[in-house]
């Protein structure tokens, strides 16, 4: 750390804006400690930044769509300039939404990119959730913000079920049906909550504006407070790493948040609103002027979710048909696929931490990530739980894979059911021995070196193969403290009993920094 | 009666192929000009010894002159006459058709029934009455053969759940004259008579709703297919011509269902034939279509290429090395 | 454990050497983190299970972690014991098998660092060249421009292009695409080549609070509680208790408040009624003969209104709300295929047969009809029914057979609804539907 800087006395304009927010608000500190603040650069680490980046598009996209569209069931004559709907009857919403992909500059584009974006935003929390659960970054402190992820996952399908669902084409029409049946299939209180929710009969008297709320004020209000929350706990709880030279689970090492990891992430920002531009323009999603108004007599085959849901769809294709029927009353055969099955599924997702913790009897707090293969346990199960997924979701397709690949529909149908008991079990089993096999290896190779190749006789008669130890890991950059400037006067701490390599004395110099800043506190001041 | 060589049928057989005894009975062989051009070139060939060349040299010797010429002229008059009376008796004793029809239609229908014999009826049975291995073809009418033919999916390659459209083996004639055969076994639907104005002149959006209506659920909202129970499916209608869709619609064939004209009335018929050819000839305004099969397509690339490629920009940023 | 020395033999070391061991295998392994071998290799016990190992966790300087539990069970800290060399092969003829004990057979790993500093690579060339950097910085103002040319064309295409053209927007995403992209890439580039690549170290801080810190703040907020008076008014604690439980019961009633028209019956009945023609969606009345033999069409109620004079005029009832739950498939099957069920004799005519088109499983619209083996195929869950035998699901997830509607012709030949309604429910199941 170099010695303290000299304060400038005649500030540009900069300076001076700097010293203003200070006399108002006191922000040197806390703008300090959060430009210094410290991010690891594994590649893994960004993928949840890919669902941020991508809410934010649809924030954006999505104000201007709400522009033009017309969340109404009013019905109209059609009138614009799509030739092979022109006088058809239909809702505000759908002419609406045709007038902006045909009849509104960037309308289409926009409405793309939105789609797309919608799509790459589950699909990258999903594997953000993976990332997360193979590497044990949701242990001890962090489980809250598990909760909080799960919950964002199960928000944003929704969200994405409710978008595709406002156009009121004849594709999502037919899904928002599915939806009332499955609603009206719940014991009980099934038939109030779907007339409840749909106002009436399906398909309800004026469901299209609830839906909208729903779509652009409720759900996202909720996803930007959980997203602030997310990324607040992540802030304040440092990022995990995995281990690695120089790294312990007292320090984090890579790059500090100004200017090096905020050029990183702005760029990647960038990139993906340009993946999210690029496929809005060059490839067509959700052609609704296709599918036609929704129309509750009317049906076309090939009729899917968007892919997210694709699992629930496959669960109900799969579900043989055991309905209970007695003492007057139905439970039908549809509710376990849907309203129960996703049931458990989210709610053992959102409790694995703590059944892990109770499982493991550990209840330390971990800053360090694991390796796959360090927990085949775990790792076993997910990959049991992603084939599950697998299954329902290549069923939910079934129908366009027995076409593209002319397979019998009913042989896909049965394969799925077999598939969905036989392939989880067999993924456990697999999974587990590849990681103990790995751990061996990597055993192996810590304890043995690596094989040269160079085959020896030894005098007494064996062949022996000659070994190479395995290179140390060192940091091929040079490891620096947090700040670059030290406050005057900080004081020196003894060694705290971690040891006495280089990141450790980086650390430590730090460390007094932190420590005179909150100087008055009861307990010596933590951060 | 006499039977034709099987060989080229598309050229209308030689007329000396098949009268083949009675002008040769009735003219004189020495007589008649043609077959005498003929002995007398392989006279000529043959050499002085072979007994044609024997006749000619007797002819020559003995016809000069006057009683050349008054030979000449009435083997020419036999000749015709035997033409003539050949042409009468084949009229009067060939098979008959219909008796509306004219001698083209006639024609066709021959034509079609030795088409038939040689390539349907092993399956339809020889008059078209079927068999166990192929339906009876009285009544179904010209549409459906047109249909089937046309599209190459009959004759069918090899028994399986469904026939599939194949490029077709027979020629536009023979598809014409196999569908006027058919058709005289027992009536049935006529072949559509599709013209490119009435497409054009048709209402879109009428025949999009009539589409929506009564064909998305088995070929799908954009005429791309979709599979039916058991290894069936309904087709996609890309290569469908607008004739074709008409025919099917009228036919019913395999497992779709019959759209007569009660129900849906030629004006309609071809509106929705119009339609579909708009969905095959449409552009997609948003770019690349993936297929326009929908959600399943989409998600696919979204996955594959939107976040995959944006993993790969993630492992761009995180490399160690300098890139 | 040997302790043969020569060339490029080395033993490892036990732990609790000290931060650093000096030795470079067993640092090795301290960085890696593991385990060290289970004390029996047969043991596959404690490798296998994460419960058994994280219940004796080892940091990565390979020292017990804070609060484990050496004696918790799970393998111990590696003693340095290890096979030795894996023996390839004997030759067939052995002198004396004074086999060398176990050793280790390494060789000097390459550059093997000491003491935990910087692996000395080759400088990145932008720090050292100049040119290097400018090649740099020209690159990163290439793609910068790239993202001026992409927004250039982005404005273009928006005002000046034909927005009915097929070229509208893939030009406009791909010119968005340039104008963020190019940016993006311009920016990881500086952030990759230009920015210096150290890395800075920041230190971590326990969460949990120092005991003086918990025990005072619980002090405060039990003084606070004890303030409130709660624990002293048991009359209090308990109402305000009710009032709150009570009070917090009131959210459901706006969410009770969503509709005016309640369940009850309303499910059980469509909109058919007793003498309804069928009709179509065009409006047009439909007669026997209309549909072909092998035919299917899409039906609704036309609901026959009687006028002052007595004359009766169908109405067709086509809107939405109808068509969710009248509408009605009707297919005219081939005469003697029809097995009607016992009591349903008279529900059909001349093979045309009526049936709700409304899923039982989940409320699609059953459309796809197999000609040839009668079978009504429903594309959203596949499930399938066979109409000869009044619809009953014979695949899927559908559990109960499609209602019929009780079909008959008058005088004139229209088809009308002999019965009136369905006589069941007609879509998906629920509850209340015996």
């Amino acid at each position: 750390m170099t010695t303290a800087p000299e304060y400038v006395k005649r500030p540009g304009p900069v300076r001076k804006a700097n010293r203003a927010m200070d006399d108002r608000f006191g922000t040197q500190a806390g703008l300090r400690r959060n430009l210094n603040k410290v991010f690891p650069d594994h590649w893994s680490f960004m993928i949840g930044e890919i669902a941020l980046y991508s809410f934010v598009i649809l924030l954006v996209t999505g104000i201007y769509l709400t522009l033009f569209f017309d969340p109404s069931n009013t019905e109209v004559i059609y009138n614009g300039s799509y030739v092979p709907l022109k006088g058809v009857e239909m809702s505000r919403a759908y002419a609406s939404t045709l007038d902006i992909s045909f009849d509104t500059r960037a309308g289409l584009v926009f409405r793309q990119i939105h789609h797309w974006a919608a799509l790459v935003f589950v699909g990258s929390i999903i594997v953000h959730l993976a990332r997360v659960f193979f590497t044990g970054a949701y242990r001890k402190p962090r489980e809250v913000n598990w909760l909080i992820g799960v919950g964002l996952l199960i928000l944003a399908i929704t969200e994405g079920f409710a978008g595709y669902s406002l156009p009121d084409d004849l594709l999502s029409g037919t899904g928002l049906r599915i939806a009332a049946s499955i609603a009206q299939s719940i014991p009980i209180i099934g038939t109030w909550a779907s007339f409840l929710v749909f106002n009436g009969e399906f398909p309800g008297a004026n469901f299209l504006p609830r839906l909208y709320v729903i779509h652009i004020l409720l759900v996202p209000g909720i996803l930007l407070a959980l997203i602030g929350a997310h990324l607040g706990i992540l802030w304040h709880q440092k990022h995990t790493d995995f281990p690695g030279p120089g790294k312990t689970e007292h320090n984090v090492v890579g790059h500090r948040v100004f200017p090096v990891f905020a050029v990183k992430s702005g760029g990647f920002f960038m990139m993906t609103f340009a993946m999210l531009a690029l496929l809005g323009g060059l490839a067509q999603i959700n052609p609704i002027w296709m599918f036609g108004p929704y129309d509750p007599s009317k049906v076309s085959s090939a009729s899917q979710p968007d892919w997210y849901i694709g699992f629930l769809d496959g669960s109900t294709r799969l579900m043989p048909p055991w309905e209970f029927r007695g003492l007057g009353h139905t439970v039908p055969a549809v509710f376990w696929p849907t309203a129960v099955l996703p049931g458990i599924l989210f709610t053992l997702l959102a409790l694995w931490p703590f059944l892990e913790a109770r499982f493991t009897g550990d209840t330390k707090s971990y800053n360090l990530l694991q390796r796959p293969r360090e927990a085949p346990t775990r790792t076993a199960l997910g990959a049991m739980a992603i084939s599950f997924y697998l299954v329902l979701w290549i069923s939910g397709g079934n129908d366009v894979i027995a076409k593209t690949f002319s397979i019998s529909l009913n042989a896909m149908t049965w394969a799925g059911r077999i598939g969905l008991i036989i392939v989880p079990p067999i993924a456990y089993v697999v999974t587990k021995k590849l990681c103990l096999n790995l751990q061996e290896k990597d055993h192996e190779v810590a304890h043995h070196g690596i094989e040269t190749g160079i085959i020896r006789q030894l005098p007494t008669g064996e062949f022996v193969e000659d070994h190479r130890p395995k290179a140390e890991p060192t940091p091929d950059h040079p490891l620096v403290p947090t700040d670059r400037y030290a406050l005057p006067s900080a004081n020196g701490h003894g060694d705290d009993g971690h040891g006495k390599g280089l990141a450790r004395r980086a650390g430590k110099a730090v460390s007094g920094f932190f420590v005179e800043e909150k100087e008055g506190g009861p307990g010596g001041g933590r951060h | 009666m006499t039977e034709s060589s099987g060989t080229s049928p598309d050229t209308p057989p030689e007329p000396t192929s098949t009268a083949v005894t009675e002008p040769v009975a009735a003219a004189d062989a020495s007589a008649a000009p043609e077959p005498a051009a003929a002995a007398a070139s392989t006279a000529v060939a043959a050499g002085d010894r072979s007994p044609t060349r024997r006749l000619a040299r007797r002819r020559s010797a003995r016809g000069q002159g006057q009683s050349a010429r008054r030979r000449r002229r009435s083997s020419a008059l036999v000749l015709m006459f035997g033409l003539l009376a050949t042409g009468v008796l084949w009229t009067v004793l060939a098979p008959g058709g219909n008796a509306a029809q004219t001698a083209d239609a006639n024609e066709a229908v021959r034509q079609g029934r030795a088409l038939y014999l040689q390539g349907c009826s092993s399956c339809h049975g020889l008059g078209g009455g079927g068999s166990t291995t192929g339906p009876s073809l009285v009544g179904v009418g010209a549409a459906a053969v047109d249909f089937q033919v046309s599209t190459g999916r009959m004759p069918l390659a090899a028994p399986a759940a469904q026939a599939d459209r194949k490029p077709p083996i027979y020629s536009r004639t023979q598809i014409d004259q196999l569908s006027a055969y058919v058709s005289s076994l027992g009536g049935g639907p006529e072949v559509p008579k599709v013209t490119d104005e009435a497409l054009n002149d048709a209402d879109l959006s009428h025949g999009g709703e009539l589409y929506r209506a009564n064909c998305a659920q088995c070929h799908q909202a954009v005429a791309q297919g979709a599979p039916l129970t058991y290894g069936k499916f309904a087709p996609s209608l890309n290569e469908s011509t607008p004739t074709q869709i008409i025919e099917a619609m009228r036919t019913g064939p395999e497992s779709m269902p019959v759209f007569g004209d009660r129900q849906i009335n030629e004006e309609d018929a071809i509106a929705v034939a119009a339609y579909v050819r708009h969905l095959n000839e449409t552009r997609s305004p948003g770019g690349f279509s993936l297929g326009k099969y929908g959600p399943v397509p989409e998600g696919l690339l979204g996955l594959l290429v939107g976040v995959g490629g944006l993993l790969a920009v993630c492992l761009w940023i995180g490399a160690r090395q300098k890139v | 454990m040997s302790d043969q020395t020569g060339p490029g033999t080395a033993g490892p070391a036990g732990p609790g050497e000290g931060d650093q061991p000096a030795d470079p295998a067993q640092r090795r392994m301290d960085y890696l983190g593991y385990q060290g071998e289970p004390a029996d290799k047969a043991d596959q016990d404690s490798m296998s299970s994460i419960f058994k190992r994280s219940k004796h966790p080892v940091d990565t300087g390979g020292h017990p972690a804070r609060g484990s539990n050496v004696s918790a069970g799970g393998p111990d800290i590696p003693a340095g014991t290890h096979d030795g060399p894996e023996v390839l092969g004997t030759p067939p003829h052995q002198t004396d098998s004074s086999r060398e004990p176990e050793h280790t057979v390494m060789r000097p790993a390459v550059g093997g660092g000491h003491g935990g500093g910087v692996t000395p690579r080759p400088p990145r060339a932008e720090d050292v060249d100049h040119r290097a950097e400018r090649r740099a910085e020209r690159l990163i103002a290439f793609w910068f421009l790239i993202s001026v040319v992409g927004t250039i064309g982005f404005i273009i295409t928006n005002f000046v292009g034909d927005k009915h053209k097929e070229y509208y927007t893939p030009c406009l995403g791909s010119a968005l695409g340039l104008a963020v992209g190019g940016l993006g890439i311009g920016m990881i580039l500086w952030a990759k080549r230009l920015m210096p690549h150290e890395q800075a170290v920041q230190e971590r801080h326990e969460f949990t609070s120092s005991r003086e810190d918990i025990a005072v703040t619980e002090a405060e907020i039990t003084a606070g509680f004890a303030d409130t008076g709660l624990a002293r008014h048991p009359l209090l604690r308990r109402t305000l208790l009710g009032a709150g439980t009570v009070l917090g019961g009131l959210v459901v009633v706006p969410l009770l408040n969503l509709t005016n028209s309640k369940p009850g019956k309303k499910l059980d009945h469509t909109s058919w009624v007793k003498g309804a023609r069928l009709v179509t969606e065009d409006g047009r009345l439909v007669k026997l003969g209309d549909v072909s033999i092998g035919g299917i069409e899409t039906v609704f109620p036309a609901i026959p209104v009687t006028a002052a004079d007595g004359s009766v005029t169908y109405k067709p009832k086509t809107d939405i709300q109808t068509k969710a739950d009248s509408t009605t498939l009707l297919i005219r099957l081939p005469p003697g295929v029809d097995r009607p069920r016992k009591g349903r004799e008279d529900w059909s005519v001349d093979g045309h047969v009526a049936y709700s088109k409304i899923c039982s499983h989940a409320g699609c619209p059953v459309s796809l009809y197999e000609q040839q083996t009668h079978h009504l195929l429903c594309p959203c869950h596949q499930s399938v029914f066979n109409v000869p035998d009044g619809c009953r699901a014979i695949f899927g997830p559908a559990s109960r057979s499609l209602p019929q509607l009780a079909i008959a012709a008058d005088a004139d030949g229209y088809l009308y609804a002999r019965n009136g309604d369905y006589d069941e429910p007609v879509g998906a199941a629920f509850w209340e539907r015996s």
